[in-house]
């Protein structure tokens, strides 16, 4: 079992009899602890997409299905193209299978493809990647707790928190769970 | 009528906040469907005798103004099979439901909604309604989530308050004098006195003091509450209090009345009466805003001071009702600081936003009225709550 607080994207929980891939998972802190979790979740048999909340603590039943280690290709039409580096198989995935990995998709990564029977239907990113922080404004001398934040465009066009004294050119650690900075990497 | 029942289920957690919002809505959706049957299940029977002295702590169950009060602690699968279940079943505040009552009740309610805590924060909006899959059983459960804009779940005002508000506010010193009465106190309010209430978490009180000090006008606050009472007994010891005999302290021009519990009703009231109101937590800052008086609100204190990000929420949906960026700077200022210091210490440079504030008294009562007016028109959490189930029935 896992909490609603634990569950990230590429995640399966089991429903009922209907198993869900997680395709987005936004976690909001409440008052007085009682905090939520936004997310939006595909029912693998009927291919219906749903946006849910529950409470950070509801409890899931977790399913892990089969996964294959496989490279990010191209996009091309909205589909979005992986190959297994061993036998160059090749699979194609949506935009709406990859959820929130797009923020962090580039080209030559190589990720964990999962599959439902023989279909790839969703992705799972690691916990941190690094990525260029591409634009920023001007880091501010003074300022070294990392406790103010600023705004910070990636190569990949995903827009994230950083502290005052990142640049562009930094590259930098990242938790793709939570979106948060985790350090400086150069 | 839209529905026949409503079980209500409540944990307490600290303080009076989560019992209170509970029995506003129960008595507000009473008022606004007098047929339906509204339940609450409360775990800490004994808090909601402060907010209706008339409740009484260790009975199972007991009814008050239509609504029927259980104490849930001595649920079990017996008293539920003999309750029965409502069609519509609130979790407030993200509560967990027993399980002798939601087992069945998975089966057995329509509709399961998680009642939210208030807050200003954009993201609410993106939360309200969404349905919240349920492992088993028929219902279908969803989120409700209060919020100051038209998009959100709204607030729950006190509507009688609201529909006699003329009348509260011509008859003030009255209502003032009567409440002064039964602390035993025999001085009366007059007009040209400045009149606040004080209901916050602890904290000191030394440079509020010193700032109402300097207004050369007889001042009166009304004081609520142990955490309030303690930080102005320490602030009083640190500064001396010159005079008064309990429960009145008495400071230069500054008089303060260490009131004891007002049931919800009469403290609504109270708001609508004063000057300037101090108020904590989440239902308190809606009454005060209903009040259309100015307030500075003390937001729950959370870890890492999370408190602030509610706090600066709420200044950014309270900024358009402000007419001048100076004032609304300035108040922002002062809220910020507010709820900065957990204990203010002497020393603490809160004055200059204080002095601000009771200059700018008339333009945040402005303000305040107009975001009363806009939330009264489109913000009824009642309304809109009797809405969506009316919609969640015709579907």
């Amino acid at each position: 079992m896992k909490e609603a607080q634990d569950l990230r994207a590429g995640n399966t929980v089991k429903m009922g009899n209907d198993l869900f891939i997680i395709l987005k998972a936004i976690y909001n802190k409440g008052s007085r602890g009682a905090s939520s979790v936004k997310m939006k979740m595909k029912n693998l048999s009927t291919g219906g997409v749903s946006e849910t909340v529950y409470r950070a603590s509801d409890k899931f039943d977790n399913v892990v299905l089969d996964r294959r280690k496989m490279q990010f290709l191209c996009e091309s039409n909205g589909f979005y193209t992986f190959m297994d580096n061993e036998t160059y198989e090749q699979m194609d995935l949506t935009r709406e299978d990859l959820g929130d990995a797009l923020n962090y998709l580039k080209e030559e990564m190589v990720i964990d493809i999962i599959l439902h029977g023989e279909k790839a239907v969703g992705v799972e990113l690691p916990v941190h990647v690094e990525r260029d922080i591409v634009y920023t404004e001007p880091a501010v001398k003074g300022d070294t707790s990392g406790k103010v934040l600023k705004v910070a465009k990636l190569d990949t066009g995903h827009e994230v928190k950083v502290p005052l004294y990142c640049v562009i050119g930094d590259k930098i650690k990242i938790d793709t769970t939570t979106d948060a900075f985790v350090a400086r990497a150069n | 009528m839209i529905f026949t029942g409503i079980d209500i289920f409540c944990h307490v957690i600290d303080n009076l906040g989560d019992a209170g919002v509970v029995y506003r809505f129960a008595s507000e959706m009473k008022l606004a469907h007098p047929a339906c049957g509204i339940r609450v299940f409360i775990d800490d029977m004994a808090v909601l005798t402060n907010i209706d002295p008339a409740i009484i702590a260790g009975s199972f169950m007991q009814e008050h103004g239509g609504v029927i009060f259980i104490d849930s602690t001595m649920l079990d699968a017996g008293k539920v099979e003999t309750l029965g279940f409502a069609d519509v079943l609130i979790e407030a505040f993200g509560c967990y439901t027993p399980d002798c009552y939601l087992e069945k009740a998975l089966f057995a309610c329509p509709l399961i909604i998680n009642l939210e805590y208030l807050s200003a924060e954009p993201w609410v909006e993106g939360y309200h309604l969404k349905e919240s899959l349920l492992p088993k059983g028929t219902a279908k459960k969803y989120f409700f989530m209060p919020g100051f804009t038209e998009s959100t779940g709204g607030v729950i005002l006190n509507s009688r308050v609201q529909r006699r508000k003329g009348d509260i506010v011509a008859g003030r010193i009255g209502f003032l004098n009567e409440l002064l009465s039964r602390t035993g106190m025999e001085t009366p309010v007059f007009e040209g006195q400045l009149i606040g209430t004080v209901f916050t978490y602890e904290r000191g009180f030394d440079t509020l003091l010193a700032e109402l000090e300097q207004l050369n006008r007889e001042v009166l606050l009304f004081c609520f509450g142990r955490k309030s009472r303690g930080g102005m007994e320490h602030t009083l010891t640190r500064l001396g209090a010159l005079g008064g005999r309990e429960p009145l302290r008495k400071r230069k021009n500054i008089s303060i009345v260490f009131m004891p519990f007002i049931s919800q009703q009469e403290y609504d009231t109270l708001l609508c009466c004063t000057d300037f109101n101090m108020v904590r937590g989440e239902d308190s800052l809606v009454q005060a805003i209903g009040a259309g008086i100015p307030f500075i609100w003390n937001a729950y204190l959370q870890d890492e001071k999370y408190q602030h990000i509610k706090v600066e929420a709420f200044c950014a949906a309270f900024q358009p009702y402000f007419d001048d960026e100076k004032v609304f700077a300035a108040y922002r200022k002062l809220m910020l600081q507010f709820n900065d210091a957990a204990i203010e210490s002497p020393g603490r440079t809160t004055g200059e936003q204080y002095r601000l504030f009771f200059r700018d008294l008339e333009k945040i009562e402005h303000a305040t009225s107009k975001m009363c007016y806009f939330i009264r028109q489109n913000c009824n959490l009642v309304g809109k709550f009797s809405d969506f189930i009316r919609e969640f029935k015709r579907q």
